[in-house]
């Protein structure tokens, strides 16, 4: 008994010092171009996907989220064409050589076996070892769930169908050539790629993204600068404008500021919330609950901001609505002269009045129809 | 020298210095020694007294209210000091004397020091106390006042015959008239008190507790929430205005219209405040701006203090509000607006100071 005991008590003194042995001579190959001994990897890789399906299956995902949604699905190809597809290729696409000599190899994604909170939770924490990257927008929880719309969907995507989610009226790069790394570029143009999301017209591709036709030049250029300059968080944006000198997006403001906004129409169903008692709540505001009036600043009906600095809300698509005021709630604010105005006022509102002024502002009357104070 | 007693308050009474006597500065002549037991008490008592006087004192006596206060709390302190008296003689008297002859004392000192005197004094004190509130009761209120309180600062409604008068901050009231005041409050309980006029009361949301107030002396008092209600509590402070009663009267009435031409003119600074939303919360009446969460402005430059009566109006006050509004009152609702250019803070402090 007491020889055991000896035993036990030599073991535990050498663990640490061939420990430190094996930490100083590391004789473990980390090397990417030498693949894992298949236990080991078998380890990692099961331990990879119970960490993701655990912390995945305690994401719930936001009420407006629905996984058929096309806008949401062709948000989530376009940002898959910005940031994915270098290292994961795309329908059609071969993956760079480059990117086979990671280990582990980017996962292709036709044969991935992820559900949608997985594939949320993966977008948006990304994997340390793996270069997988985490969302580069920091707190913006709410924009990988496009990602997951659209991953859910991938396995019966046609090379066709993807240039149309992601390109849509824009030219893609050559098909079936391998995927570039570094950007998206290919023989498009930097107006080419914004219209990727925000439609040749501005008018956003159906809810794909924001309609910027009718926005000033001011609000655009102010918007495309903090996301280039980290000042406003958003991963879709931050990669995009990071990549445009300033006098570019100076110009690309100036493009889109002199379209014509559109008349909203309402296609499909009607949003969830109450567009009369949205209409109140924002020429009013509400006393009790501290929240200021929205046409104060943004104009009668959305359509006529009171400063060039601020956004015409009309006619926005109502998730965007909703998506923007929960983040001016919730976080996170972006470091910018006039957020803390806009977080102050939307400090008091609730989930049920967002949906109400969203379903005012996203069917409030185009320029000059209802125009009232 | 002895030690210096250090003053409690921030201001320290003149002490005299000692003058030259004798060879040994340590030894004190005796004129000297009474001059420094007097300067003593005199730096002892002076942060004591601070408290009796200005404009926040309940001692100062500007109102009917805090008079009967008064009255009720001399026969308080009274009572109190010949009790304390009192029970002091018998502890000095238990020390001296010895158990054998106290025995039969025992009973009479528990029955009548412990129920029936103290039930005398309390009975007295009851008639005391329900005569003064039967005569707080029944000042029969001629103006009614509508007070609540808001994180941090309070909206202020007159109940006119030609309508409501809504300002914020500042209550002036006529002399030798009762105004009834409405407290209610619309987020957490907030408590109403302008000591040199009247007692405190609790603001509580959802019921409305009511307070008169007669003020008898003309000027300017101070007020201030007196209950713990978040981050800026300290600073949620009001000014109370005693005016002769015609010139209040045409007080009201001013306070009744909209802005002034005056202030209209003022096309720019106007233009700013709209255009910087400021109307989202603020109104000033005779504008499009008409925002209920904050404070009326419409005659904002009337009141003698901004920000809940932290600061005197002053230009400097007010631009240093309107761009560090944090810094002047953390944790305060109003978002800053550090990003106005010069010339549109100018404007806008133009316009502001305008509002009379």
């Amino acid at each position: 008994m007491k020889r055991r005991h000896r035993h036990i008590a030599l073991a535990a003194a050498f663990l640490p010092v061939a420990a430190a042995a094996f930490w100083f001579a590391a004789p473990y190959n980390i090397a990417a171009s030498v693949e894992h001994y298949a236990p080991i990897r078998a380890l990692l890789n099961g331990y990879m996907k119970n960490a993701v399906a655990i912390r995945a299956a305690r994401t719930e995902p936001p009420d407006w989220f629905d996984p058929d949604d096309p806008a949401l699905i062709r948000l989530g190809a376009g940002h898959f064409a910005t940031g994915c597809a270098a290292c994961h290729g795309a329908p059609g696409r071969p993956r760079s050589p480059v990117v086979r000599g990671m280990l582990p190899e980017p996962t292709r994604l036709e044969s991935a076996q992820y559900s949608t909170g997985e594939y949320y939770w993966l977008a948006r924490h990304g994997l340390k070892y793996t270069g997988m990257p985490g969302w580069a927008g920091e707190g913006r929880d709410d924009e990988p769930w496009a990602l997951a719309a659209f991953l859910g969907n991938y396995a019966a995507l046609s090379p066709g169908d993807y240039h149309d989610l992601a390109w849509g009226p824009s030219p893609p790069p050559s098909d079936a050539a391998a995927m570039t790394l570094g950007g998206v570029a290919g023989p498009q143009t930097p107006f080419d790629g914004c219209a990727r999301c925000h439609g040749r017209d501005g008018l956003g591709r159906d809810g794909t993204a924001p309609k910027l036709a009718g926005q000033s030049a001011e609000y655009l250029a102010a918007a495309l600068d903090a996301y280039a300059g980290n000042r406003r968080q958003s991963g879709f944006m931050e990669p995009v404008a990071a990549a445009l000198s300033p006098r570019l997006r100076a110009e690309l403001a100036r493009r889109f500021a002199g379209m014509p906004p559109a008349s909203p129409v309402p296609d499909g169903a009607p949003p969830p919330g109450d567009a009369a008692r949205g209409r109140t709540l924002a020429e009013r505001g509400d006393e009790h609950d501290e929240i200021p009036s929205c046409i104060a600043c943004h104009g009668g009906d959305g359509t006529a901001p009171r400063a060039p600095d601020i956004p015409r809300l009309a006619g926005q698509d109502a998730r965007w609505i909703v998506v923007w005021l929960r983040m001016w709630r919730d976080g996170p604010i972006p470091d910018t002269p006039g957020a803390p105005r806009m977080a102050a006022a939307a400090r008091g509102l609730d989930d049920d009045e967002i949906a109400d002024l969203a379903a005012f502002y996203s069917t409030a009357a185009s320029a000059g129809a209802n125009r009232e104070r | 020298m002895p030690p210096q007693p250090r003053p409690l308050g921030g201001q320290s009474p003149p002490v005299e210095q000692a003058p030259a006597c004798g060879v040994d500065p340590a030894k004190l002549c005796q004129g000297e020694y009474a001059i420094r037991v007097k300067s003593h008490i005199a730096v002892l008592a002076a942060p004591l007294l601070t408290g009796c006087g200005g404009r926040h004192s309940w001692l100062a006596g500007a109102g009917a209210e805090a008079r009967i206060i008064e009255t009720l709390f001399w026969p308080f302190l009274f009572g109190a000091a010949v009790l304390w008296l009192a029970v002091m003689a018998l502890a000095i008297a238990a020390f001296r004397s010895r158990r054998e002859e106290t025995r039969g004392l025992v009973r009479a000192i528990i029955i009548g020091g412990g129920a029936i005197v103290p039930g005398i004094i309390v009975a007295a004190l009851l008639v005391i106390g329900l005569v003064t509130l039967r005569a707080l009761a029944a000042m029969q209120p001629g103006l009614s006042v509508q007070v609540d309180g808001e994180q941090w600062w309070w909206r202020v409604v007159y109940d006119t015959p030609a309508g409501a008068v809504v300002t914020a901050n500042e209550i002036r009231l006529p002399r030798g008239e009762t105004a009834e005041l409405l407290l209610s409050s619309d987020d957490v309980i907030h408590a109403f008190w302008a000591p040199a006029l009247g007692g405190k009361m609790d603001m509580i949301p959802g019921r409305t507790n009511r307070l008169t107030l007669t003020p008898l002396t003309p000027g300017s008092w101070g007020g201030l929430c007196a209950e713990y209600c978040g981050g800026a509590h300290a600073q949620m402070r009001f000014d109370v205005t005693v005016m002769e009663p015609a010139a209040f009267g045409d007080w009201l009435a001013a306070e009744a219209e909209p802005a002034s031409a005056q202030a209209l003119a003022r096309q720019d600074g106007l233009s700013v405040f709209l255009d910087s939303g400021c109307g989202a919360c603020h109104s000033v009446r005779g504008t499009e701006a008409a925002g209920q969460v904050g404070p009326d402005l419409t005659h904002f430059a009337a009141r003698q203090r901004l920000g809940a009566g932290i600061a005197p109006l002053t230009d400097a006050a007010l631009r240093r509000w309107i761009t560090r509004t944090q810094d002047m009152k953390p944790g305060v609702e109003m978002p800053a607006y550090p990003d106005l250019s010069p010339e549109a803070l100018d404007a806008l402090v133009g316009f502001l100071m305008a509002l009379k």
